[in-house]
This record gives C-alpha cells, structure tokens and sequence, in this order.
C-alpha cells in the first residue's frame, strides 16, 4: 500500500498525475470525508438519506429517496451523487448550501476520474496492520544517505526532481541537536570540544556529541515538556478557585522515564495500567496518576454523578489523543463522524476507567482526592514502619493480657458485679423540658448542647427533638476524635418520614457541599450506615446495614468502633442487637480531622447543604469513649440482659469476659490506650507523607452506560448498559487471553502489529526534530487527519522502533544523525515556490523555540541557570500584581521563589490551570486544562514586550554582561553573541553590535541615574560591582542579542 | 476554512499569514493582531454592528429583582414552590438538599418606564431611564447550573475548557480595525472577589494565541510587561530596535525566512503598542460632564465605571470586542443588601456608556450587552425571613439587555411564568424550550451568540475553524439569530 507518491502538496509538481489512477486514500478518501462524511458516513443516527458513502456497499446501494445508487462504478451518469454534485439546482447540489462546504473544480475532478476508473474503495491508511516489514527505496544517490531515513527522504526528493541541500555548518548543528536532545543551547566548553573533535573526524564528533547529549539528564527534561501537555500536567486542579494540588512527583517520574530509556511500551503500560501488573512497584502505581491528572472542581452545588462523567470523559479522551491520535470528544454524543468508533466503543472504553473508589470532586487543597499513593521519603518509611511495628507490639500485648487474665476475671464474676456499662460515658442528652429546645444540658457533664430552637415532642421517654432537616442539635466539646480513638454512640430516634437520601444523624466534619471528613452515621434509604471518613470513598472505612431501620417507630440505634481502621472494628446495634452489615470502604490512611472549611463540631440531624433529619425525631443520646462490648450494649436496650447472662455466667462466659476487659480490668485497659496511642503515632507519621492521586482498581468493576447527548443525568437502563466486554474489536482484536481490565487495554495499545501506537509514536518524536510530523496533523491521525508526506518512511519508522524494543534514544540517534536532519535550513528559492512548508525535507529544519526553551535559553546562556532535578514546583518572577488573585480571592497568594529557585528549568515553574505564567502563555504554552498534542507557534508583539521588558529576560542580559566581563573588552561582544547563537559574529552582525554599544553607552553617560536603575532590577547581584555606565550600556546589548533570530530561533 | 491562497501556489492562506511571507509588507504588518482569515466567510451581509461592548455580569444578577417583574412571588412569599412549576428540573447541590424551599418576593419596588413601559426595579434608576433605548431579553436560558461551567459556556460556547472565546472568534473572524491595539481587550472590574474569572473566558481555544484577548489592567502596566525595565528611556529602545532591526535583517538576508521579517515588524508594533496603550488608558483628558455622566467612580481607576468609559475610549479607537467583566452577583444569601450595592456600582455607569455612544454617534454601530452567565431561583436560598432572602442558581430563565449596533430598541422579548420560574408563552403558559430544536419565544445562549455574530455580519455557521478534524464553530451544532432582535 501507499505506493503512490503524494504529490498533492506540490500542485507543480513535474510528475505526471494524468497516467497514475486516482488514489483513493490519498486524494478521494479526504474528499469525502470531509466534504460528505458527516451526513453520509458512519453516524448511522445522523445518516441523510440513509445513504452511506464510506464503504463501497453503501455507496452501490439502492438510494432510499430516488432510483439507483449514489455510485456506479464507471458509470457517471448513473451516478446520483455526480449528478448531485454538478448540479446547479441549490436545492439538488451536493454538499447542499447550508453546509458551507464546497467542492472545488480539482476536487470534482478526483471524483470524476475516480468513479470513471472503477470507485475503488481502500481501507484507511493509519487503520492498517504495521507492517511486518518495510522495504528501503534505492535513491539513485546513494552516497548522501547516512542511513535508512534519508534514502526514503533522498528518493522522494529526487522524485519530485529536486536536490537536497548542503550540510549545515558544524555549529548550526551543534546547536540545534542540543536545542533537540536537551532543550537547552550548547555551552562554550561544547562548542569548544566539538569543534577540536571536528577536526580530526566531523562524523564521530557529531556520533560522540550525540552520545553526550542523549546521555545528559537535561534530556529526559526536554522529552517531558511536550508529554506534560499531553497529560494536561498541572499544580493546580482548575476550575474556578483552582487551588494547588501537587502532581510533581509524577512529572519526575516522567522526566527519569525518559532518562533511563525505559522503553516506550512500558512507558505507555505503566501509566495506562501500572496498578495492575503484578507486584507493582511504586513507580509503577505512581504513573498512573496520568489518568487522574484531569481538572477537579470543588465549586459548590456541583453534582458528583456529572463530574464522575466528566472525570472518565476527560480519561477517554486524552487516551485516544495521546495514544491513538483519534478524536474521541465526538463519540461522547453520536458515533463518530469519520472515523469507525461507535458511541458503545466510547463509554466501553470508558467502563475501562471508571472503575475507582473516587468522589468526582475535590474539597479543600489539604486533601488529595482519592484513591491515592503515599510516597514516603526513606526517613518517613522508617518512621512509619516503625510506629506500625509499635501497633504490632501494642496489640500483642493486649492479646497477652486478654489471655493472661482468666483468673482475675474469675474474681470479678464472682463478685456477682452491676453492670458497667455507665463507664467512659462522655455524653448524657435527654432532650426533655418544655418549649423549644435552646441549651440542652448533659447529665454527663458535657457541655451543654445547642436546640437552635428545634420543637420538642414526646420521646421515647419523657421529651424528644423533632428535626426539620435544615437546623440540627450542636455538640460542642463532643466526638472530636481521630480514628485511632474508640467511641460508642447510641441514640434513639424515630423516623417519621423516610427520606430516600441519606439522612445524617450525627457526623464530626470539616467540609463544604463537595467534601466532608469527619464520622459520619447516615440513614440512606432506611439502611444505617457509618463511615469514618478522610475522603470518601477511597480513602474511609464504612459499613452498611443490610436490612433498613424500622420507620414510624422508636429504634434504639448504635455504632460502637474500637480505633482500628478497619470496616471489622464497626459495630451496628439497633434495640441492642448487632446488625448485618456489608462494608462499604475498607482503606484508610492519615487524619480524619483534617481542618478545612467549618468548626468541624459535632451536629446532629444537620450538615452544610445537606438534606438533614427532616422528621427526624432524637431522644436519649450517649456518647462513650469506648467500645462496648455486645453484652453491654444489649444491657442499654434491656437491663435485664445483664442480669440474665449473669445467671447463666458459664454459658455467656465468653460476652462477660469482654464486657470485664472493656470496662473494668484496669490491665487491658491500660494496654489498650498505648494501642490508641501507637496507632495515633501512625497516623501522625502518615501525616507529613506526600500523597499523590492514582488508580486503583474498585474489586468489581462499575457498568457504564450510553449516555443520550453525553449528559450524565441521561437515562441509565439495561438496553444502553455497556461494560468491558463491549468494546468492540476496533484497529485490531483485542488480545484473547488479556484481562479485560486496563492492563488488558495496556497490552492491546502496544500489540506490535497495532496499527496506531507506534506510528503515533514516533511521529510525535519525528516532529520534535523536524518541527512537523510525517503526518502534520500529530494529534490526529483518523480520517480527518492529515496524510503522511513519507508514508513507507513512517511505516518503517515504527517498525524499527518496535522491533528494536520501542528504544526511544534509539530513534533519536537515527533521526539526528541522518544527513536529511543534518541539512543547512535556509530557504531556498525553488523551494520557496515548491515547498514553502519543508514537507519533502530538502532543506534542514528550523522554528522558534518553545515558551520553555526560549526562557531556559536565556538562563542557560547568561549562567543564570540552576540546574537541580525535580521536586516541588518553583515560582519565578510575575509582571503586575498578584496575577493569581487579581480576579481569583479564592486563590491561593502567589509567592515568588527567591534564591536559587528564580533560576530553575521552565519545567519546574509552577503550573495553575486558570492563571498560567504570562510569559510561557505568550509564547504558545498551553493551559493545561485539557490534552494538547500540538501548539501553535505564532508570533505577536506580546513576544516582543516579553523579552524585552520582562524582568526574566532583563536580568538575564545583565547577567550575560557579568559573564562576559572577565574577557578582554574586544571579546565580550563576541562571547555574548556567541553564547546565544553559538556562533560568532558576521562582521556586519559585530559592526552593528559595537554601533549599539557605543549608542548605550552615550544614553546612559547622559543619565548616569538610568544605569542604576537598570542594574538594580532583579535578584541577582551579577554586574552590579561593575561601572553602572558600562554596564547599563552592555546590558542593552546583550537584550538586543537575546532578542535576535539567531537566539530565539533553532535554524 | 483555508482557501487557498492563489498568489501563492501551494500555501494555504493560513499558512501565508502565520508564517508571514516575504514581500506582502503591509499585511504582515496587519497580521500583528490577526486580521480576517475569512475570505469565504467574510461578511455576506452589511454588519450592523462593528463592534461589541459586552458588560458581564458574573455571578448572576437576580432577575426577579432587576428585571422580571413577578408580583405573584410577593404575594406568595414564603409559600413553597409547587411542584407542577418546579417540574423534574435540577437544582444545585446547594440548595437541593434543602429541606423546603420558600418562594421570596422581590424586597424591590418596580414600575414601567419609557414609551416601552418596561418593567425596572428600583435598583436601576438610570438604566430605567434609557428603558427605550434598551432591548430585554427576559427568555435567556442556558445549560449549565454552576458558575465556572456556565460562564465557560457563555463565553466559549462550551462547558468544557479548551475551545476558543466569542472575542477570539470575532478576532479570527474579523481581525482588527487597529494597527496598534489589540482586536480584542478585557476589562475587570479591580477588587470585586466573588466567582473568580481565569484567562480560559478570553482565551484562543485551539486558535492561534494572537487571537486571545489581551487584559487592560488599572496601574503602571495596562499590559503585562508594556514598561520599559526602569532605566531604559523610550530613545534609548528607539536607538535599539534599529539596531535589533538591522541585526535580524541581516540574518534574513542570509536565511531568506519570511518569519524573520514578520518578527521584526511584531518589535515595531511592540513600540507602537507602548504609546498607544497608555494614550487610550490615560482618562485625564476626560472633561467632567464625562466624569458626572459616568459617576463618581469612573473617577477610580479600575472601577466598572472607569471601565464603561476607557470602554468608550476603546470603541472609539476600532477595538472589534471589549470585553468588561463586573463580578459580585453571587447572592446565595444577603440577596437584598448585596444587589443594592452591586447596582449602585453598575447602573450609572452602564446607561453613561450608551448614552455617551449615542450622543458620539458610535451606539448605532456599537452593540452593548449587558448580563451573567444565568439566573438566580425565585424561591429562597436558605432561610427566608422578613428582611432577608437568598438565591440560588438558576439556569432555566434569566434576563440579559442590548442596545445600539443593530438591536431593536425599546421592546422586551419573550416572558417567564408568573413564578418567574419557567420560560413561558405570552399568556404564561410554559414553553418547553430545547436547545436542540429552536423554540421561537425562548433564547438560548448559541441563539444569543447566533444573533451577536449575525449583527457583526457574521454566519454563525460559517464561521468554523478545522480543530483535529472536525469543523467547530461558536454556537456548536446549535443556534438560530433570534430574529425579534434586530432592528
């Protein structure tokens, strides 16, 4: 396939099209997709007509409206659609006039010829089998190849009767492979050795600077930046208070991903699926937090089930643009419209990654969402392995005294003893008195509790609150306890409405609409439910009822829990007997009393814009500061329990002992509070542990649903039930024996023979050195997408990198050191006309540098830059005020690092999703809200202002002045220049530079008060101890060379 | 989109201008803030406007309180919502849960004005007194029921982040009548709070950078790094420029590199731009029956008075789109007190502006907009007492005004029920509107962004740029111009 050579980009081309047949995929194919597929292609919901012209069945078949077919091969007059399309009726025109679209007289004439030669169908070029091998064209030039790149480059070129240009001068070169490998210019000790090894043999000192570069950590960095966008990396979560969150851990991983060469394949299955190869290591767990590094909002009101939609829409989709190159947006509301991925593929592949224990939402900046990875440093490890020891000793030791004790527990039962179930009460509410209910006192001694005016009515005994859903009972001074604490609460309550929604009956959070963290006992459809909570639901244990609490009558409710962290160490009681119960969330790390938004005090029937107890009825609470034991709560509901097991003590041996243990034997008490507090030590050791969102996998995984229209209240029925299992076998099948699970998913993405993976791949890199991708269009590689100007090259390409172990420094010492990238960039006149956009790359590559590279370029050259790998995002200078609370007060301030971190690699600037850095913006950085594949590369005068009024920039240039004054005074102009544009001055280019030099210097001798003001801006000291006039002066000479072409640019 | 070019064979218009092109002087020089891309697109029909002010009001201003007059929610105050008038529609999280949700009448006297007799609250004086000038939308509705989706939507046509904003698509669309301002400029009012706006609501999208707009801050700096560093006077860059001029083009003599010459006319527009800007900026021209007319706060930089006026000032200079942001609506709670004063920041000022274009002869090609990004509930938010009253967010109907630029004047289109509630039909019956199949009487947001591009001439179905395949436009698949709208 693919044979043809494509000669559409150069309409003057010299090859005669008229004796080939037209080629389906490379001239019609684009036609129709474009101009016909969205009402006449694979949206069968939006199919005009009926009528189907992306298959040659549909396009032969009988019309629907009209007699005989849309096409007939060789036969245009009973063509329907020709007739259609060379109608002048508006009524019968094809494309029709609302479309906007329309075809040109070149593109009817494709389409004539194309029917006339038979209509042949051809599948789509990107959706084909890599194949196996790729036969390497014989250019009749053989000397100029270096390798197997340039001869598909060197054979086109010459197909097209052109040359190819000189080799660019040596340093040309130099700088643009170390613009490429690392992002940064070469230094003057590079530049130096270079050229001493150039002397001798050009060839190995370019092989051994590419060696050099390839093994610099500075590498990995650069490779970073493009896939940061694509992964939308960010330190902030977006939305619109955009509160920092801290993903930099995984921006690390990337970055050492990239300097260790770890192979592409795995590179792609860690982050798809690395929580589910076996035995995973942290790295692997880590770079899952791709999928999670979406926007979150914690915008009050939001509806967690539209966010949850949202959340998996946004994996979907950057998985299809970063992997496959396919739009998926489309497919969220219909079937694709060109390309063959059905709305069911897309929620299928949803179902793939909808399945973690997440809430949708996040609520306040000191808290990850969850699930989450702890990412101790070795110290912390140490320290948290060590108080989990201590638990592990704490715990034996009550077990030894539990065992240890049968005879003092023999003197106690002896004793014939009352119960002791009044022991560690903390909280007595009766409710009763008269009138609304204002301070309630606790005969525990308590503090007395709010009514807020709540009504009071007859209780279970004597005088109980009725709540009305929005006001609550508060609990000052009661239940502000982390989960290394034991409670019991036990409360009796009627419930004379019954909510559907879940009812809270008495929580201890912080927390807004979107988050809560705190104990929480719920009535949700009737059923109990308990939760201790830092984020629900994959960091919280909780358990459930399985059978519901009786409506319309008293229930004598309780929740015992022991300080264990673990679904196990809840108890639900209703009238004194356990309940059944199922657990609900059973992983649990860190404080659950987390201050956030609120007092975090303890209400009951009552929580921040949530349907509250309405109806509810409470009456006789009790709060203990322990967990009883069964017996104990069974003697609460009906004393005479007590009484009855001590008569039968030989049979209720075992629920006595543990009523003893619990609440009198001082021996196992006392070993229980150093229990309570080696699992307090825990949870502080957790504490200062970084967290970073990740995948994990919920045990059974969540059916999706074909969502109408892509909204996330659409109905959710069996018919448009979609899982897994569903996704259908697009590109290629999916692999037999893989899980159908992400890692499943993994494998299929990097099945040798896929079709789309490593051709995304490795255009991606080749249009990191060429400036353009073999297919221009990198992010799209479907039937919109853009054609590859080397088809057999790409193809190649991908096998090669595949079958070489998907060895990503490989493929870079391939493409650099080919004589195609090694060709001098300057525009040709031939060229010119022929190809203006260096599609045929007969001339070497050249374009601006990146946001990024420009600002690191400016650090690298004047010796300002600190080169430190990875951590916590810096923040560098910010022209105006604060520009990230400028219209955002529920911002964060923005603080500028000082020191060493003003001057760190753009990669670890911080990163906030509504307010990104202006300098970075100017020059075409993405936001990083959603997925980018590609960035523009425009020009603007905001450029211009940038780099020269910025104080980055300003500083920078003086710093230059600095570096280059311990040269002879004829050197430093020269030095300067040199070390931005790694070479040194044209005559004319020194000439200028001495003119501007000698102007400055008159300004600034002119206003000597200028020159101070000029040296002052900015941290750095570097020239201040210099003569402010000369210094002033060089300064504006070093901004012009900072600013030039030869700076900026990489030709 | 990108015709070819036919001058130059083989290059796409597109490229042509963003690669510049050696020889074309003056249009690289017009390419500096994005001229029309849109030969094919270009205006089919006279613009009626070429320009647009849009004041938003972010937050969502309380219609039941400015403009919809409901004296049934007085009568009713305090009785719950009825269920038939509620229907299945979503509230938000916030008041969702709430455990009765009482209807509150308008604290606010209202009264017709004008010939038009429209209905104005109190709150708004001045805006009442060019109630015949004005054009009420009173059956806006929209999709979304939170701030950052809703105003996202509003502004970009899309909830979800990453597509291109009406100004950047006006940029695109029609470029800029300026060589040394921006097409396309955004205003804040300082100091507001409130829901927070973010650089996404005037952002390119998936455009070219160029077309973004370009924040006016109050200060030293209207534009991020406008100033010269201190100590480089403006001769002294002069002297440089040239210099940085005849250097590049020595490299472009060499490299042959249309780019270099587009880069070196982007530095002289840079110098333009750093007189211009302050000159546009500077209000101490202003004589004071422009100071009285606008109110005493256009006095204070950075005020959404100040704004209306530099606004006129913008308009007057052939900025395409000016872009005013006023935050503060937000009134879950302390309704009545907080409109007070949010009207008494934007009243005066709103009618000085159309007022002032009028009296300049601007207004009749100048389109004012003037609106949030929805509405708020006619029953309470929280507690309802005697003196207090909340609202919560309500995306079904809310109320947005125009004026000048081809808008018909002094009329109201469309009605809500007696609840103020539901878009209704004239005698309050409910209309059923869906974005998906126009509903005459009902506007939704791609209808309003339908009827904007239409009045600057504009098909909004043409206007369409090819994103990864796919023709996106403004108003998505959606929009019809409301044509009740136009003069």
């Amino acid at each position: 396939m693919l044979r043809r050579l494509l000669i559409l980009l150069i309409p003057a081309a010299p090859l005669g099209a008229a004796e080939k047949p037209v080629s389906y995929a490379f001239e019609v194919r684009p036609i129709l997709s474009d101009k016909c597929f969205a009402c006449h292609g694979p949206d069968a919901a939006k199919r005009e007509s009926g009528l189907r012209l992306d298959n040659a069945e549909g396009a032969a078949a009988p019309l629907k409206d009209s007699p005989g077919s849309a096409i007939v091969p060789g036969d245009l007059s009973k063509s329907a659609a020709w007739q259609r399309i060379i109608s002048h009726d508006p009524e019968q025109v094809m494309p029709p006039p609302s479309s906007h679209l329309s075809l040109s007289d070149g593109e009817k004439g494709i389409l004539r010829r194309w029917i006339e030669e038979g209509a042949k169908y051809e599948p789509h070029w990107s959706f084909q089998p890599l194949p196996e091998k790729v036969a390497v064209p014989q250019p009749k030039d053989e000397a100029w190849a270096k390798g197997e790149i340039d001869r598909f480059i060197r054979a086109r070129i010459e197909a097209e009767q052109l040359q190819p240009s000189s080799a660019a001068d040596p340093l040309r070169w130099l700088r643009r492979v170390t613009l490429d490998l690392t992002g940064l210019p070469p230094s003057t000790e590079d530049i130096a050795a270079f050229q001493a090894a150039a002397r001798s043999d050009l060839s190995s000192a370019k092989s051994a600077a590419v060696d050099r570069l390839l093994a610099s950590p500075r590498f990995g960095e650069h490779f970073a930046v493009p896939w940061l966008d694509a992964a939308r990396y960010a330190d902030s979560y977006g939305y619109q208070s955009d509160l920092l969150t801290a993903f930099w851990p995984w921006r690390d991983w990337v970055v050492r991903s990239f300097n260790a060469n770890l192979p592409i394949d795995q590179f792609m299955t860690w982050q798809v699926a690395g929580d589910l190869l076996p035995d995973a290591t942290r790295d692997q767990k880590l770079a899952t937090t791709f999928n999670r590094l979406h926007r979150l909002t914690n915008e009050g009101g939001s509806v967690a089930e539209e966010f949850l939609v949202e959340n998996m829409a946004d994996r979907v989709h950057t998985f299809g643009s970063v992997f496959l190159a396919l739009t998926m947006e489309c497919t969220r509301c219909h079937d694709h419209k060109y390309d063959p991925i059905s709305m069911r593929d897309y929620y299928s592949l949803g179902a793939f990654f909808n399945s973690i224990p997440e809430r949708g939402f996040y609520n306040s900046a000191a808290i990850q969402p969850s699930p989450g990875l702890l990412l101790p440093d070795a110290e912390q490890e140490k320290k948290l392995e060590e108080a989990n020891r201590q638990v592990v000793a704490a715990m034996a030791a009550v077990e030894k005294r539990r065992a240890g004790s049968d005879s003092d527990f023999d003197a106690w039962l002896a004793s014939a003893p009352p119960s002791p179930a009044a022991t560690d009460l903390v909280s007595h509410l009766t409710f009763d008195g008269d009138g609304p209910a204002s301070a309630l006192v606790d005969t525990a001694g308590a503090p007395p509790a709010n009514g807020n005016g709540l009504a009071r009515v007859t209780g279970k005994s004597g005088a109980a609150v009725k709540l009305d859903g929005d006001t609550g009972v508060a609990l000052p001074g009661r239940l502000a306890q982390d989960r290394c604490d034991p409670w019991t609460v036990e409360m009796v309550i009627r419930d004379t409405v019954g909510n559907p929604a879940s009812v809270i009956l008495l929580h201890r959070s912080f927390g807004t609409d979107v988050g809560f963290n705190g104990l929480e006992l719920l009535l949700a459809g009737g059923h109990l439910e308990a939760r201790v909570v830092r984020d629900w639901p994959g960091n919280a244990i909780g358990v459930r009822s399985l059978t519901p609490i009786p409506r319309e009558q008293w229930a004598r409710i309780a929740w015992t829990y022991d300080g264990s962290s673990s679904a196990a160490g809840m108890r639900l009681y209703l009238d004194g007997a356990p309940l059944e119960t199922e657990t609900t969330a059973g992983m649990i790390w860190k404080s659950v009393t987390t201050g956030g938004h609120g007092d975090g005090a303890a209400m009951i029937g009552q929580r921040f814009r949530d349907r509250g107890f309405l109806g509810g009825e409470v009456d006789d609470l009790k709060i203990f500061k322990r967990a009883l034991a069964p017996l104990e709560m069974a003697t609460l509901a009906d004393p005479a329990k007590w009484t009855a097991a001590l008569a039968d003590a030989g049979a209720n041996r075992g629920a006595l002992k543990e009523v003893w243990l619990s609440s009198v034997d001082e021996n196992h008490r006392g070993e229980l509070m150093k229990l309570r507090d080696a699992r307090a030590a825990v949870i502080a050791a957790e504490e200062g542990i970084f967290e970073i969102p990740v995948m994990r996998e919920l045990e059974k995984p969540r059916p999706g649903h074909i969502l109408a229209r892509g909204a996330y209240d659409a109905s959710r029925t069996k018919d448009n039930e979609v899982t897994r299992e569903t996704f259908s076998q697009i590109l290629i099948s999916f692999p037999e024996d893989a899980p159908r699970d992400r890692l499943g998913l993994a494998r299929w993405l990097t099945d040798p023979r896929h079709p789309l993976t490593s051709r995304v791949f490795v255009n991606r890199v080749w249009a990191n050195f060429f400036g353009t991708g073999i297919v221009e269009s990198v992010d799209n590689f479907g039937l919109q997408g853009g054609l590859p100007s080397h088809p057999e090259l790409l193809d190649w390409l991908a096998r090669d990198f595949v079958s070489h172990g998907w060895d990503l420094k490989r493929l870079c010492r391939e493409i650099v050191l080919s004589a195609a990238y090694g060709q001098d960039s300057k525009m040709r006149s031939d060229l010119a006309q022929r190809d203006p956009a260096n599609r045929l790359l007969a001339r070497g590559p050249s374009r601006r540098l990146s946001s990024e590279q420009i600002r690191d370029f400016a650090l690298s050259a004047s010796g300002l830059l600190q080169q430190r790998d990875g951590g916590a995002p810096v923040s560098p200078y910010q022209p105006g005020g604060d520009l990230w609370r400028e219209s955002n007060t529920m911002s964060p301030a923005y603080h500028r690092s000082n020191g060493p971190d003003l001057y760190r690699r753009s990669l670890y600037s911080v990163w906030k999703r509504t307010a990104p850095l202006p300098n970075m913006l100017a020059f075409d950085s993405p936001t990083r809200e959603v997925c980018t594949i590609r960035r523009p590369q425009t020009n603007t005068p905001l450029q211009a202002l940038v780099l020269l009024n910025d104080a980055q920039f300003v500083e920078a240039a003086r710093s230059l002045v600095a570096k280059v004054n311990v040269l002879p005074v004829e050197k430093r102009v020269p030095a300067a220049f040199e070390a931005c544009a790694s070479r040194p001055p044209t005559g004319q280019e020194a000439t200028l530079l001495s003119e501007l030099h000698e102007e400055q210097l008159a300004v600034f001798k002119a206003d000597p008060e200028s020159a101070k003001k000029l040296l002052a801006l900015g941290d750095s000291t570097a020239a201040r101890d210099l003569d402010p006039i000369e210094a002033a002066a060089m300064t504006v000479v070093c901004q012009a060379i900072l600013n030039l072409d030869a700076s900026i640019w990489n030709r | 989109m990108n015709p070819p070019l036919h001058s130059f064979p083989g290059l796409t218009r597109r490229h042509f201008f963003k690669a510049g092109a050696s020889g074309i002087g003056g249009a690289a020089l017009a390419s500096m803030f994005g001229e029309s891309l849109l030969a094919s697109a270009a205006p089919k029909f006279a613009p009626k406007a070429k320009r647009i002010i849009y004041l938003f009001q972010s937050g969502g201003p309380a219609q039941q309180d400015l403009f919809d007059y409901k004296p049934l929610l007085v009568e009713k105050n305090g009785e719950p919502l009825p269920d038939h008038v509620r229907g299945n529609q979503r509230l938000t999280g916030m008041s969702a849960q709430q455990a009765s949700i009482p209807l509150a009448g308008s604290h606010f006297k209202f009264a017709q004005h004008g010939q038009s007799g429209a209905w104005i609250s109190e709150l708004l004086p001045h805006t009442a007194a060019i109630a015949d000038k004005l054009c009420f939308v009173k059956s806006m509705y929209t999709d979304a029921i939170n701030h950052d989706p809703a105003i996202t939507f509003f502004q970009t046509g899309s909830q979800i982040a990453g597509r291109p904003s009406m100004g950047a698509w006006l940029s695109y669309g029609l470029g800029s009548d300026n060589a040394n301002l921006p097409g396309f400029i955004v205003l804040v009012s300082a100091g507001q709070g409130d829901q927070p706006l973010y650089a996404r609501l005037w952002g390119n999208g998936f455009l070219d950078s160029k077309y973004q707009g370009v924040q006016f801050r109050s200060g030293k700096d209207p534009v991020l790094y406008l100033s010269n560093p201190d100590g480089i006077c403006q001769s002294g860059r002069r002297a440089m420029l040239d210099k940085l001029s005849a250097l590049n083009r020595v490299q472009f003599e060499s490299e042959l590199d249309p780019e270099i010459e587009s880069r070196i006319a982007q530095y002289e527009m840079a110098y333009r731009m750093q007189t211009s800007v302050p000159d546009v900026t500077d209000l101490s021209g202003e004589p004071e029956s422009v100071y009285q007319l606008y109110g005493e706060d256009s006095r204070k930089p950075g005020t959404f008075a100040a704004n209306c006026l530099l606004a006129r000032r913008l308009a007057e200079r052939g900025v395409r789109f000016i872009q005013l942001y006023h935050q503060g609506w937000d009134q879950h709670d302390n309704l009545p007190g907080a409109i007070r004063g949010q009207c008494q920041e934007t009243d005066q000022a709103s009618a000085a502006l159309v007022r002032d274009l009028e009296q300049r002869g601007l207004l009749e090609d100048t389109l004012v907009i003037w609106g949030g990004e929805f509405g708020r509930t006619s029953y309470s938010q929280g507690k309802l007492t005697k003196d207090n009253y909340g609202r919560d967010h309500h995306p079904r109907c809310f109320t947005v005004w125009m004026a000048g630029g081809g808008i018909k004047p002094g009329i109201s289109h469309g009605h809500t029920d007696a609840y103020g509630y539901n878009i209704a039909d004239a005698d309050g019956n409910p209309l059923h509107a869906d974005k998906h199949i126009y509903t005459p009487g009902a506007v939704h947001v791609h209808d309003l962004q339908a009827t904007i591009l239409h009045l600057m001439g504009i098909d909004h179905t043409a206007l369409t740029y090819l994103h990864q395949g796919r023709r996106f436009r403004l108003t998505d698949v959606h929009g019809q111009v409301v044509k009740e709208l136009l003069a």
